[in-house]
């Protein structure tokens, strides 16, 4: 093994390295507030009364969970501007992830609504109280208990998943690794470098979450 | 706690092993009685990029590159062994002493000179950009202009220096040729700054539907690669290069691959 490993050989790219991590972090946090958004509506369509709607959300969650996001990405990217709808890189980008990352936020969402017992809404029921009052009051604060910790793996994994962006051209992470190391020929320093921030910035959402869990719940248990 | 101590003591003494390693190979012999001792010499080539090099259905490779490559050898006395590798992993195959030779559409400049070792050219080709057939761009100045967008590839010679030779566009990064071209071809980007080789059989494949640019961007001088610090490999190789350009060997086997005469490798300065 012939390698001289050295750190130095990367610093004139850190520059650069600091608008990548911004443009990440950006896309990433971007992505798992639509992404939250939508799920939580196809998590309410899978529990409808009707049929129609109940087969749409479910259509939607399968079909986002059974293609790979490099797929829908290129879809985004390179398919629509051919039937005349064109987003730029990063508009596609988040479109991708956030639609992507829908499917699986709307399974955990979905999840926390089963836990909740029927006698509660029964509960509800008998006290009077309308459909707002008893989702406002009793069942929401129960499923965002329970979905709270799952949660974090799915923010998790589409910091993670950003790293595909850089198929069309998003400036990220990922861009800023190969394009510093192909100019430097320090492959594996930027590999590393990287890994790091990655795990950096996946922390933080993480400790961010954590803060917000603590200030919720006013327990520790709730928020982990 | 005394797993995460332990842990930390193999991550130390990776990192010596490997910091160690750098200074271990000052002693060795030459590449080239190595080669002449095992009778065979190790090139690096690319697995898809006709005509200069290619993977058929059956396993074997042919193009330029190739018949260069065997040329080479034939010289040498040698049997040629090929080593299929990919745009990035040209540089690290010859740091790692992988091959002993890249012969693989490589482009020489001064920065990676300071890691490896090039011969004098083979062949020299310019950077130059291409455009949709409909383009109302005329000429490089025509895109050299706010909110054009112009499409390179991470780590190929043009992600480099397009920004000083066009310093008003923006640049658009992608990871292939192939996702370059169909940026081009679905309008999102402008133009796509490529080898003028690789430009005119894209040009050929999709009929009618794009051209290129007059004017070259840079002068990309293609050159056989080799293991720095090693001066009788060199001397070796690159005496074989300039002969095998001055034979005019080398402008026959280009118009075999590549269907119109060589251009002056020699600059006109």
């Amino acid at each position: 093994m012939d390698y001289n490993f050295t750190l130095r050989a990367v610093y004139p790219y850190l520059g650069e390295l600091w608008d990548a991590m911004q443009v990440t972090l950006t896309l990433s946090l971007l992505a798992i507030a639509i992404s939250l958004t939508i799920g939580a509506a196809v998590a309410v369509m899978r529990r409808s009364h009707h049929a129609t709607v109940r087969f749409f959300g479910s259509t939607y969650v399968e079909v986002m969970r059974n293609t790979p996001l490099l797929v829908i990405l290129y879809i985004t990217y390179f398919a629509l501007p051919t039937i005349g709808i064109r987003f730029s890189s990063f508009d596609a980008a988040l479109i991708a992830l956030s639609l992507n990352s829908a499917g699986y936020m709307a399974e955990i969402l979905r999840a926390g609504f089963i836990a909740v017992p029927k006698g509660q809404y029964e509960a509800c029921y008998s006290q009077g109280m309308t459909g707002w009052q008893s989702f406002r009051h009793v069942v929401f604060p129960q499923v965002i208990r329970t979905v709270y910790a799952p949660l974090s793996n799915q923010f998790i994994s589409v910091v993670l998943a950003s790293s595909l962006a850089s198929a069309i051209a998003v400036e990220d992470v990922t861009s800023w690794m190969q394009t510093a190391g192909a100019s430097s020929f320090r492959f594996f320093e930027t590999f590393l470098i990287s890994a790091a921030v990655y795990v950096v910035l996946c922390q933080s959402i993480n400790l961010i979450r954590l803060a917000v869990g603590y200030s919720l719940f006013k327990n520790k248990a709730g928020a982990r | 706690m005394t797993s995460i101590k332990q842990l930390l003591g193999t991550l130390a003494m990776v990192a010596a092993a490997t910091l160690g390693a750098s200074t271990a190979h000052a002693q060795e012999k030459s590449i080239l009685s190595e080669v002449m001792k095992r009778g065979t010499v190790r090139i690096a080539v690319l697995g898809s990029l006709p005509p200069f090099s290619q993977v058929l259905p059956n396993g074997e490779l042919e193009g330029y590159d190739i018949d260069v490559a065997k040329r080479l050898a034939a010289d040498l006395k040698v049997k040629p062994e090929f080593v299929v590798t990919d745009i990035p992993a040209r540089v690290t195959s010859l740091q790692t002493r992988k091959v002993d030779l890249v012969i693989a559409d490589f482009t020489r400049n001064v920065e990676r000179s300071a890691t490896i070792a090039f011969t004098d050219p083979y062949v020299v080709s310019s950077l130059r950009l291409m455009v949709k057939a409909d383009s109302p761009a005329r000429s490089i100045e025509d895109l050299n202009k706010d909110g054009m967008r112009i499409a390179t590839t991470r780590g190929g010679t043009a992600e480099k220096i397009m920004p000083s030779v066009m310093p008003d566009m923006k640049m658009v990064r992608f990871n292939a040729q192939a996702d370059e071209l169909n940026a081009l071809l679905t309008g999102q980007v402008d133009a796509m700054a490529e080898d003028t080789f690789y430009n005119r059989t894209a040009i050929n494949t999709h009929e009618g539907k794009l051209r290129e640019l007059e004017g070259s961007l840079a002068r990309a001088e293609i050159a056989i690669g080799l293991p720095a610090g090693d001066f009788d490999w060199y001397r070796v190789v690159n005496l074989w290069v300039n002969q095998f350009n001055a034979s005019g060997d080398n402008a026959k086997l280009f118009k075999k691959w590549f269907g119109f005469d060589q251009p002056a490798i020699q600059a006109q300065y």
